[in-house]
């Protein structure tokens, strides 16, 4: 590409980007015809829209099919990593964040996969302490812990007793440990996972000691129950404090209850801004008006955040287990189980803190139950390294990599093209007639009962029949109206239907103050009112408003129940991203970044989560995963922790149990 | 009031079927709500559904096969969203999975939609039935000629005008640099025009 063709291609995006916010631009040296062309083709995408029928059908049935899936349990996977990603964005860099996110991410999709869990940050960042059980805490005896001390030095057990274990390179797409393998990868994952390798030719350097020991090194399993028992509930909600009662989260009618595709129940106990949902995967603990107080976008550990966590779960019987207690730097406390003093890679408690030092969120793994399954013979710390030098990828090793911000290039300056952005989200005003429009999500009492339905977090209150009938209806998208409560958590309903279709009203256009009413006028021509409008929408601001539903309150115009108003934005003709010198001449062929040199500076054992997961069952003539019952094991692996020539932190890990015990 | 998290960040309700750029953050936020609640999945949708729409009407050329390309899009995205990491924006991930589907359609050999067919397939909205037909006349013709330049070229353009992605995803998503893929843009437009030339002389 020479210059001319350079500038012509620049000059081609900033006519798009113009066109794109709808503003005129006058290209100086592209043809008109290329430049009517592109005006045209970004005028005709504009214009080709799905149908708002179809695209509300199929929000129906993700939402459906959501419901399903999230019935099923996922295993439980830590959701918190983009907590981690967004702290290393938003460390102590002085990149803008946004462009830190890019750059990271950029190197990351070179750099291969993330593994979730301990490890990924510096040890630096993080206040680390290893506890012992405590001896007092207790759990319902349906889910007790059964934790057993096994010198790591102990005699493996006789081959014969030995179950087979799961391969690092299956758990690392289906459990989500990431890193390496491609076994149940698309092909895409698998050509972007070779093109990615970033080990491939790199030179690795060993500056540790390889250690002798262990020789053999304990596993352990669990079985993942498929339900809790309705008194282990009780017992469960009990010792948080949840003394009203329990309900069972009721799933769309063609949810099967039982076999193999049925979802494990889900218990769901509220008081107040509290809530306690939990079922055989986890223990999920919210309280929203605790959550109300951080600043997500800037929290920051406390002081003495680890005492506080550790105060809540023991109070709670939660941690009757060997654990580390790590602080990470956004302040969320991680408690890792050890399986003989050495840490599993993810934690298995999570708590996150308000400033206050109350306690938010609360996410238990349920890590309970756990046996041995004895005393498994591992290859050697140098036959790992063997592996690691023969190959990464191909050997299926596990790696984590930690992108040393110093070494990225200088980011670009870019204007801030949001800074002039307005947002509004409707805030419902206390005590006045309030529509939804919305799936309703059903929870009926173990005990018998009217049922809770809940939208948006928000209670309905209406007698027992109505409650049924709008509990039996919940396949459907709803309109309920009534009057909301003064604190804003309950409806006194009024009327509701079930709707046939769902028109939900998005446009562009101008607001206007007429008196007291906020006057929404589209430019395709319709007319609304706007209630709830924010004091400072400013009359004559151009704006795209979203709203659920239409209705004649025999207003002038008709009421838009909006839901969000944003700022319409106008773009500076100027390009938004100024383009860094060409280093040489551009290239439309992808370079693969690849890591020059690796050093290890620390050999050590780890353990890591795996899953094994039942074979699939017959139903109805589709083959059926029972998701909910996976047998779980903790497994040993050779870290290798180490350094990049561009000062990457490096992480990576050999499956330690020796491949004859390991399922083919 | 509303009281759940996500409602408390402006930032994660904008863009229902808006063509605001994506915001990366924003993006890994709604991703680790929707990995802890699948039910919040429907937010992310509301964000691409509009942008992945688009690039696959452009790309295979007809209603009915973008909404199909669509829902398989999405749906895929949903079952398949435990085991996104983050390695990439979730944008890139979305569209790979919208390639992939589209992909999968042509190897299918479905037969070409004909032009009778694709403006029979006009949907119901408020534009007038003419300005319809017009429309898909135009976009089933785009298609068509895109399918005739270099895939490359077709792609990047597809991406930048109908999916509406920026230099830099488009760059990441396809492995090429960014003055690369401005290049791929402009030669694909000038190839589309010279195919649209073609046309319209042998119309002529």
């Amino acid at each position: 590409m020479n210059e001319q063709e350079q500038n012509l291609a620049d000059e081609l995006e900033q006519l798009i980007k113009a066109a794109q916010a709808n503003q005129a631009s006058s290209p100086q040296h592209l043809t008109p015809t290329e430049a009517d062309l592109a005006q045209n083709l970004v005028t005709l995408s504009q214009t080709s829209n799905p149908s708002p029928a179809f695209v509300t059908e199929l929000r129906g049935r993700l939402k459906k099919r959501a419901t399903e899936l999230q019935t099923k349990k996922i295993p439980p996977e830590n959701a918190t990593i983009w907590r981690r990603l967004q702290n290393m964005f938003t460390g102590d860099s002085n990149m803008k964040r946004s462009y830190a996110l890019g750059a990271v991410l950029a190197l990351v999709i070179f750099a291969g996969l993330f593994i979730l869990g301990r490890g990924f940050l510096d040890n630096t960042s993080s206040q680390v302490a290893a506890v012992t059980p405590d001896p007092v805490a207790t759990l319902p005896s349906d889910i007790e812990e059964t934790e057993t001390a096994v010198s790591p030095t102990e005699a493996p057990s006789q081959p014969s007793e030995l179950a087979q274990l799961p391969r690092l390179e299956s758990q690392a797409l289906a459990g989500g440990m990431g890193g390496g393998g491609t076994e149940g990868s698309t092909e895409l994952d698998k050509m972007s996972m070779m093109m990615a390798d970033p080990f491939s030719g790199t030179n690795f350097i060993m500056n540790a000691t390889l250690p002798i020991d262990p020789v053999s090194g304990l596993v352990q399993q669990r079985l993942t129950e498929a339900t809790i028992a309705a008194a282990a509930a009780r017992q469960l909600a009990d010792q948080y404090g949840f003394s009203g009662p329990i309900y069972v989260e009721t799933y769309p009618s063609d949810v099967p209850t039982e076999g193999p595709g049925a979802p494990p129940t889900t218990y769901i106990t509220f008081d107040g801004p509290r809530t306690l949902r939990f079922d055989p995967w986890s223990i999920n603990y919210t309280d929203d008006a605790a959550a109300a107080k951080i600043d997500f976008e800037n929290a920051q550990p406390l002081p003495n955040a680890a005492a506080l966590a550790e105060a809540f779960l023991q109070a709670r019987g939660q941690l009757n287990f060997p654990y580390e207690v790590e602080v990470q730097p956004w302040g969320d406390v991680f408690f890792y189980r050890t399986v003989n003093g050495t840490a599993v890679l993810e934690p298995e408690i999570t708590v996150t803190l308000n400033p206050d030092g109350e306690v938010a969120f609360a996410f238990d793994n349920v890590s309970t139950d756990w046996t041995d399954s004895g005393s498994y013979p591992l290859i050697s710390a140098d036959q790992a390294w063997q592996q690691v030098l023969a190959g990464v990828t191909q050997n299926n090793i596990m790696y984590q990599t930690i992108v040393n911000e110093q070494s990225q290039p200088e980011p670009i300056v870019e204007p801030d093209f949001m800074a002039d952005y307005q947002y509004w989200s409707r805030v419902l005003t206390p005590n006045t007639e309030t529509h939804f429009y919305d799936w309703p999500q059903v929870y009926r009492p173990v005990d018998g009962g009217a049922p809770i339905i809940k939208v948006r977090n928000i209670t309905i209150n209406a007698p027992e029949d109505i409650l049924n009938a709008i509990a039996d209806s919940r396949d459907s998208q709803l309109h309920l109206w009534g009057v909301l409560s003064a604190d804003g958590t309950q409806l006194q309903l009024t009327d509701w239907q079930a709707l046939s279709e769902y028109n939900p009203i998005y446009q562009q256009g101008v607001i206007t103050r007429q008196g007291d009413q906020v006057i929404f006028q589209g430019n395709e021509g319709d007319t609304f009112i706007l209630p709830d409008a924010p004091a400072d929408l400013a009359d004559g601001l151009a704006v795209n408003v979203f709203g659920n539903g239409v209705r004649d309150t025999g207003l002038a115009y008709p009421v838009l129940d909006w839901e969000n108003i944003d700022k319409y934005i106008e773009y500076s003709e100027d390009p938004i991203l100024a383009e860094p010198p060409l280093d040489g001449q551009p290239t439309d062929q992808f370079i693969p970044f690849h890591y020059g040199q690796v050093q290890i500076d620390m050999v050590e054992l780890a353990y890591i989560v795996t899953y094994l997961w039942p074979e699939e069952s017959m139903v109805g003539g589709d083959a059926v995963v029972n998701n909910a019952s996976p047998t779980i094991f903790l497994q040993p692996a050779w870290a290798f922790r180490g350094t990049a020539d561009n000062g990457d932190t490096i992480h990576l890990f050999v499956q330690a149990v020796a491949p004859e015990f390991l399922q083919p | 009031m509303y009281l759940s998290v996500e409602r408390t960040l402006p930032w994660l309700v904008t863009a229902v079927l808006t063509d605001l750029p994506a915001i990366d953050e924003t993006d890994a936020e709604l991703v680790r709500l929707a990995q802890q609640d699948l039910r919040k999945f429907t937010d992310l949708y509301e964000r691409y559904v509009q942008r992945v729409y688009r690039y696959l009407l452009v790309r295979v050329g007809n209603v009915a096969d973008a909404e199909d390309l669509t829902s398989q899009t999405f749906m895929a995205a949903l079952e398949n969203l435990h085991r996104y990491k983050g390695e990439r924006p979730f944008l890139a991930w979305l569209f790979g999975i919208a390639k992939n589907k589209r992909a999968d359609f042509y190897r299918q050999q479905k037969p070409d939609v004909e032009l009778e067919t694709a403006v029979s397939l006009v949907d119901t909205d408020d534009v007038p039935a003419d300005e319809q037909v017009a429309r898909r006349l135009q976009i089933e013709t785009v298609s068509r000629k895109l399918q005739a330049i270099a895939p490359d070229r077709a792609e990047a353009l597809s991406l930048r005008l109908f999916g509406n992605m920026e230099i830099p995803e488009i760059a990441q998503f396809m492995g090429k640099q960014e003055p690369a893929v401005r290049m791929l843009i402009h030669r694909g437009l000038r190839d589309l025009q010279a195919q649209l030339n073609l046309e319209e002389e042998e119309l002529s």
